[in-house]
């Protein structure tokens, strides 16, 4: 067993009775992903499934951390495969994040070596870049693999947006600072992104409103990707990014560029609602 | 020839039993020139693709024309397009556009509230049907690869690349920054295209290569050019003379195809 540095808890291998322990951690770490027979499907079903390359983090008792190796022959080219790990749901329960579980978690199994009997040289995961830079990179010695992939999304309905807004308005109901915000504020604006149905976002007497379809009556067409719109709603600086967007055109303000800064200031709400919890 | 009629050639249908061979030989074949990806047989594609818990039987669909299984894709109620694959010998935009439509139409039908599949970026046939279709560019998630064993990995690439292993001599490698899993120092002899690994160092080496694991595994993978490394002494070797041995061994340890991970590998 490995000792934790500073908080007290001890890694080990996974045992009969982890699983349902294991199974309410993954899916409380990945909530917008899939549930229900997921882990099931995925490790006691798979044919490579070995219990020895999973590791569980347990604190008196309480399953708080769990890191899957997945065993997999990958190809690196056409004549080419090797046995090769992949690092999959890692998760350390939200109370205890920051405390050094999930290096140790990372750690457990390369430490231990069992993998050489099982001839794995190689260790792959799907992660967050920024995540890995500050953790995985410096720790495990992992680097960006190349990729010749891209990804490509269409929203097919606006079932979230508008749970975003229903949301957003019970905040601005409670919240004075955001009544404060949008006090005098009018405006309506559409959004024509690609890879997003046509709506509108009107702004209206302390309350937002969400449009399906085209409207006329908009005082601001917005025509950008949903990509793009992601990315600045994520920056850090996200009115500058806006800007930079429209002066190199990838965002396009059709209609009423004079009321810039009625949107500005709506975009700052907007982003709120655009945002994920 | 219409374009009505070419359509009515190609005819879509959902899974039927035993498909899995075929599916499987197909996506193997569609992306011989890849890396990145796990080979796939009829087994590994029915728990990665079949058994999945938001696919079924009647979420895989297939492209026929006549006999031949010329495209299909796997759609997750999840609204993830698990595996989509078609032969480009036949006409791809018809394929892509059949099976796309259909995905969209399904995952509508199951009120799923998005839609998004991964595909090689030089792929333009997908690209244009994603166009038409109105689906966004959007970024891909980023893969890490982490050398467990420098010494098997290297071996294993020399061993593969035997007819080009034209060069004889012990190499050394001294890696720093390695965790202590890794084996730091250790030794590839190459003698009459036989490659071992040498622990424990008895011989005086031909070349002493220096570096870091970063480096090497960036190298390894494509993604570190080697010249950049030598200039920016983030690789060193001796005796330097022997600058082309080394740029031999080197060429032969880089990894050069283009890595293609389909949405069903992520996990």
């Amino acid at each position: 067993m490995t000792e934790g540095e500073e908080f007290h808890f001890f890694c080990r291998r996974f045992v009969n009775g982890d699983e349902l322990a294991l199974i309410q951690l993954v899916e409380n770490g990945f909530p917008n992903f899939l549930n229900g027979n997921f882990w099931v499907w995925k490790y006691r079903k798979n044919l490579d499934f070995d219990p020895s390359l999973i590791v569980v983090a347990e604190k008196d008792g309480e399953v708080v951390g769990c890191n899957h190796w997945l065993v997999r022959d990958l190809k690196l080219s056409s004549s080419l495969k090797v046995r090769t790990a992949l690092g999959s749901d890692i998760v350390v329960h939200p109370k205890h994040r920051g405390k050094g579980v999930g290096k140790q978690l990372l750690r457990f199994l390369r430490l231990r070596g069992d993998y050489r009997n099982k001839g794995i040289i190689l260790n792959y995961m799907f992660a967050d870049p920024k995540l890995s830079k500050r953790l995985y990179g410096p720790t495990l010695g992992y680097v960006l693999a190349p990729n010749s992939t891209t990804t490509y999304k269409k929203l097919l309905n606006l079932r979230n947006l508008k749970e975003r807004i229903r949301k957003l308005n019970r905040s601005i109901e409670s919240k004075k600072e955001l009544q404060r915000k949008l006090k005098g504020l009018k405006i309506s604006v559409l959004f024509r992104l690609r890879g997003a149905p046509l709506f509108a976002i009107r702004i209206e007497s302390n309350r937002i409103y969400l449009e399906e379809g085209e409207r006329e009556d908009s005082d601001v067409v917005v025509e950008t990707s949903l990509h793009l719109l992601s990315l600045t709603i994520e920056a850090s600086n996200s009115m500058l990014y806006l800007v930079k967007a429209w002066i190199i055109g990838k965002v396009k303000i059709r209609k009423g560029l004079l009321k810039a800064f009625k949107l500005m200031k709506a975009f700052k709400v907007l982003q709120l609602a655009f945002s994920e919890d | 020839m219409q374009l009505a009629e070419k359509l009515n050639e190609y005819y879509i249908r959902t899974f039927r039993q035993r498909d899995e061979v075929e599916l499987a030989q197909l996506f193997n074949r569609i992306y011989v020139n890849f890396a990145g990806f796990v080979p796939r047989t009829p087994q590994y594609w029915v728990w990665c693709c079949l058994m999945r818990p938001d696919v079924n039987k009647e979420s895989v669909v297939i492209v026929n024309k006549e006999k031949d299984i010329v495209g299909y894709a796997v759609v997750g109620e999840s609204g993830n397009i698990w595996e989509l694959c078609y032969d480009p010998q036949y006409n791809g935009k018809i394929i892509v556009s059949k099976l796309l439509n259909w995905a969209i139409k399904y995952l509508e039908k199951v009120r799923s509230d998005y839609i998004v599949l991964d595909a090689p970026i030089k792929d333009d046939v997908v690209r244009e049907v994603c166009q038409e279709l109105n689906l966004t560019e959007t970024t891909p998630s980023s893969m890490f690869v982490s050398i467990l064993d420098f010494p098997k990995l290297i071996c294993a690439i020399l061993v593969n690349k035997k007819e080009m292993l034209d060069i004889d001599g012990l190499f050394w490698f001294r890696l720093k920054g390695c965790p202590s899993w890794c084996n730091n120092s250790f030794g590839i002899n190459i003698r009459a295209k036989k490659v071992s690994v040498i622990e424990k160092i008895v011989d005086r080496p031909e070349i002493l290569i220096d570096t870091d694991i970063f480096t090497l595994t960036s190298y390894i993978f494509g993604t570190e050019n080697i010249l950049k490394v030598i200039i920016t002494s983030k690789m060193r070797f001796h005796p330097f003379w022997k600058i082309r041995k080394f740029l031999n061994l080197f060429s032969l340890l880089r990894i050069k195809h283009s890595w293609f991970r389909p949405r069903a590998d992520l996990g």
